[in-house]
């Protein structure tokens, strides 16, 4: 039995030369549709811009965290309009998992005036998976990123860490991993993200997704939650405008409730878009959508007193 | 807890290590292997626990009672015991909706509604499994083919054996409780053998079965508004999809036990390399197909008796098969289609008359066996085709499509690259399963390979796409739901 342990441990070594190596050669030589666990086609959002610019923010008057109704709903230009300054640092399926590391990672920083904190349940059932490579794949390394690769536990980060690491290491063009341009959409600034089109193929199409809460997502928003107050810095959670059929559906089938954690506001209360105008797809807004929503979020912030007033330009 | 998850990976060190330290004593062994396999169990409900124990409990009791006595009635009285609550248990948690809405239906259709609702709770995962096994023990002792068991403990062990507690093989207590009432000594060929066949399993299920499960499940759901070539392809990943799920499952089970010192049953033999649907169903999950043939076919008269008889005794066989499967008419068209396709050879006697691998001994098949392997696997895809679909009428309606002239079209997919790269891997797959179709599983040949340098590099080569290509959502066993 011992030869056996012996063997075992010293195939798990080898291993764990081996597969390293063989993972980058394999991401050098194969194509991209053989590489799925590796890059996995690029998500949309910009990732690397928007992080390579956040290194030279300090001190936004508002950082918005989410998904991508959080990098798609806020336009920094309008906010620039009224005299804010803010950054959006919402990322493609960003799971409360991912948002927490970036908290952990950023804030200490940043330090921004008011955090807006972009929430829906969907946030909560993902794995994080993608997303999570979106980031390890996007972001500096660090040691931190192993506490990233403890939290979402899957190969697939790991692979993206490995091929992540050699591309630093090695005198290899990382330009496959940066995503300047596609043909859906455009990076403008301060980290939003702009479709190009008014409106997708498939608008109103509502995809079925899973609806059971991860345990580990919930832990990692109470968290944040807890984080944030510790930092002593101001917080409200905001779910964006959807399309009617998308905003009656997520609602039939919540199980969260956002509100035990803080000041909530959903927006599908508030404001009334029409589906036609003002969407790109079920859940989120074009450029008319986001003109509209903004000017009336930054009177809302301001009427409630949630940020200081600031001279208009 | 499942089998493709870290939990699992940290659990089985822990529990193999131990278990080989208690080595020095029968009982401590078993008593490890009761308690690891409890919270195994336990991991998905603990509520479910008091289920497993007890319906061990009474055939344990009923094992004994059956021994104690030998007037015949009161033996009988035991056996039916056994097989009332075992099957009770069954028709209660996996039956109860089936019965009650077709009872519901059946009054409808006289004009009469009935308010009866169906109790709504969970299906204790591994049910079907175990009950079977459990039972298996009771017509044994009744039987007088096996001693009962010499204490819970190990009977529990037996009942209760984590490998193949949730989704088989389905074992016999005369082949496996005997293996729990001897020393086990720890074999490093059958240890080595037992890691090839857990990652061989393992790349089964996440490589394989699913990706497969991600493009064929879209297709199914869509199937009205697609040509029949697509509908072709889907039917096709998923016969890959659930040979992928179901074998690889079986092929960890049977590799985990061989590190325990445990000898299971050989559930799956490269049934897609069939030349007929009687050799298919001598390689498809064979332990459930022997445990009908040796508790309901024979016992009904199998084959020594008259034509219609045989008749009705493959359609018994088949039909209670699909509805092992579930409680839905969908899976008992399934076992019809199967019945009729089976029963012609039967009355040919055609059944058995190829009891070899196909090409035993050469590298490729002739021109006759491929033909008979394509005409097999289409046969056995139209059955997967109500195996899969959510109801009988969808079944029909995907196979009036893909029969239509659509299927002459170019597949309409929505994922070709992904699609591409799943049908290289389906090819390199069947190649090494070909290539190892003589063996217990594809891996197994290579315990005849000299080099261990080459053996290493196979190793990594598997983990490495195992790495490169499983899928990022967790896709659950097929055979759970069962």
């Amino acid at each position: 039995m011992w030869k056996f342990i012996f063997k075992c441990f010293s195939f798990l070594l080898v291993g764990a030369v081996i597969y390293p190596l063989f993972l980058v050669g394999w991401g050098i030589i194969m194509p991209v549709q053989f590489k799925s666990n590796l890059i996995n086609t690029p998500l949309l959002g910009f990732t690397s811009e928007k992080l390579a610019e956040l290194r030279r923010v300090s001190q936004p008057d508002i950082l918005f965290l989410g998904s991508s109704h959080a990098y798609r709903s806020f336009d920094p230009r309008i906010f620039q309009q009224s005299g804010y300054r803010i950054f959006n640092l919402g990322t493609s399926q960003q799971t409360a998992v991912v948002t927490n590391w970036l908290v952990d990672r950023y804030m200490d920083r940043i330090k921004p005036g008011l955090v807006v904190y972009v929430v829906d349940q969907g946030m909560l059932t993902s794995s994080g998976v993608e997303s999570a490579v979106d980031i390890m794949l996007n972001d500096s390394m660090g040691l931190d990123m192993l506490r990233l690769l403890s939290d979402v536990n899957h190969i697939n980060l790991l692979n993206a860490g490995i091929y992540h690491l050699a591309w630093d290491i090695l005198p290899l063009s990382k330009s496959h991993m940066i995503q300047k341009f596609n043909n859906k959409e455009k990076y403008i600034s301060a980290g939003y993200s702009i479709y190009l089109k008014d409106s997708s193929k498939n608008k109103f199409v509502i995809q079925k997704n899973k609806l059971a809460l991860s345990k580990v997502n919930i832990f990692k928003f109470q968290k944040i939650i807890l984080n944030l107050k510790k930092r002593g810095i101001s917080y409200i959670l905001v779910t964006t405008p959807f399309t009617k059929d998308y905003a009656l559906k997520r609602r039939s089938s919540a199980l969260f409730n956002f509100a035990d954690y803080g000041p909530y506001t959903d927006f599908n209360d508030e404001i009334k878009l029409d589906d036609n105008t003002h969407f790109y797809d079920a859940h989120h807004l074009n450029q008319k959508g986001v003109n509209e929503f903004n000017r009336y979020f930054i009177r809302w912030m301001e009427d409630n007193r949630i940020i200081p007033l600031k001279g208009k330009k | 807890m499942l089998f493709n998850t870290l939990d699992f990976a940290i659990f089985l060190p822990i529990v193999f290590a131990i278990y080989w330290m208690l080595s020095l004593s029968l009982v401590r062994q078993n008593a490890w292997i009761v308690i690891t396999s409890l919270v195994f169990y336990g991991w998905w409900d603990w509520r479910f626990l008091f289920l497993l124990i007890s319906s061990a409990l009474v055939d344990y009791l009923v094992g004994i009672k059956l021994t104690s006595t030998d007037i015949e009635k009161h033996r009988k009285y035991w056996l039916w015991l056994s097989i009332v609550v075992n099957l009770g248990l069954l028709g209660f948690f996996k039956y109860q909706h089936f019965f009650i809405e077709n009872f519901v239906s059946a009054f409808r259709l006289f004009g009469y509604t009935l308010d009866v609702r169906p109790l709504q709770y969970i299906l204790p995962v591994g049910i079907s499994f175990y009950t079977f096994q459990t039972m298996s023990y009771s017509i044994d002792v009744y039987r007088r083919r096996l001693l009962p068991a010499q204490n819970f403990t190990s009977f529990l062990a037996y009942v209760s054996f984590f490998p193949q507690l949730v989704a088989g093989p389905i074992e016999r207590a005369t082949h496996l409780l005997p293996q729990f009432e001897k020393e086990r000594t720890f074999s490093y060929p059958n240890a080595v053998q037992g890691m090839r066949q857990i990652l061989w399993g393992l790349l089964k299920k996440m490589v394989i079965a699913d990706n497969c499960a991600a493009i064929a499940d879209p297709i199914f759901a869509e199937y009205a508004n697609l040509p029949g070539s697509t509908l072709l392809l889907g039917v096709i990943l998923f016969a890959v999809q659930i040979y992928g799920d179901f074998s690889g499952y079986s092929d960890i089970a049977i590799g985990t036990a061989k590190l325990f010192g445990f000898e299971l049953l050989q559930n799956f033999a490269f049934p897609y390399f069939s030349r007929d649907v009687g050799e298919f169903w001598r390689r498809w999950h064979i332990s459930l197909t022997s445990w009908f043939k040796d508790y309901v076919y024979i016992p009904l008269g199998g084959s020594r008796v008259g034509r219609w008889k045989i008749i009705r005794n493959v359609l018994v066989v088949f039909l209670l098969s699909g509805f092992w499967h579930g409680p839905n008419w969908q899976y008992i068209v399934w076992g019809v289609w199967h019945a009729l396709l089976f029963v012609p050879l039967m009355l040919l006697g055609n059944n058995r008359q190829y009891l070899h691998p196909v090409a035993a001994g050469k590298l490729l098949p002739s021109f006759g066996e491929i033909t008979r392997m394509v005409i097999t696997f289409s046969l056995v895809c139209i059955g997967w085709v109500f195996f899969r679909s959510p109801d009988i009428t969808s079944a029909f309606e995907y196979l009036r499509i893909m029969a239509s002239p659509s299927l002459f079209i170019i597949p309409k997919l929505e994922q070709e690259a992904m699609t591409f790269t799943l049908i290289l891997l389906i090819l390199v797959f069947f190649s090494v399963e070909w290539w190892g179709r003589e063996s217990q599983f594809a891996l197994g040949r290579l315990e005849g390979w000299s080099s261990s340098v080459g053996r290493w590099a196979v190793y990594l080569i598997l983990l490495s796409m195992l790495g490169l290509f499983m899928k990022a959502e967790d896709v659950p066993f097929i055979y759970f739901q069962f």
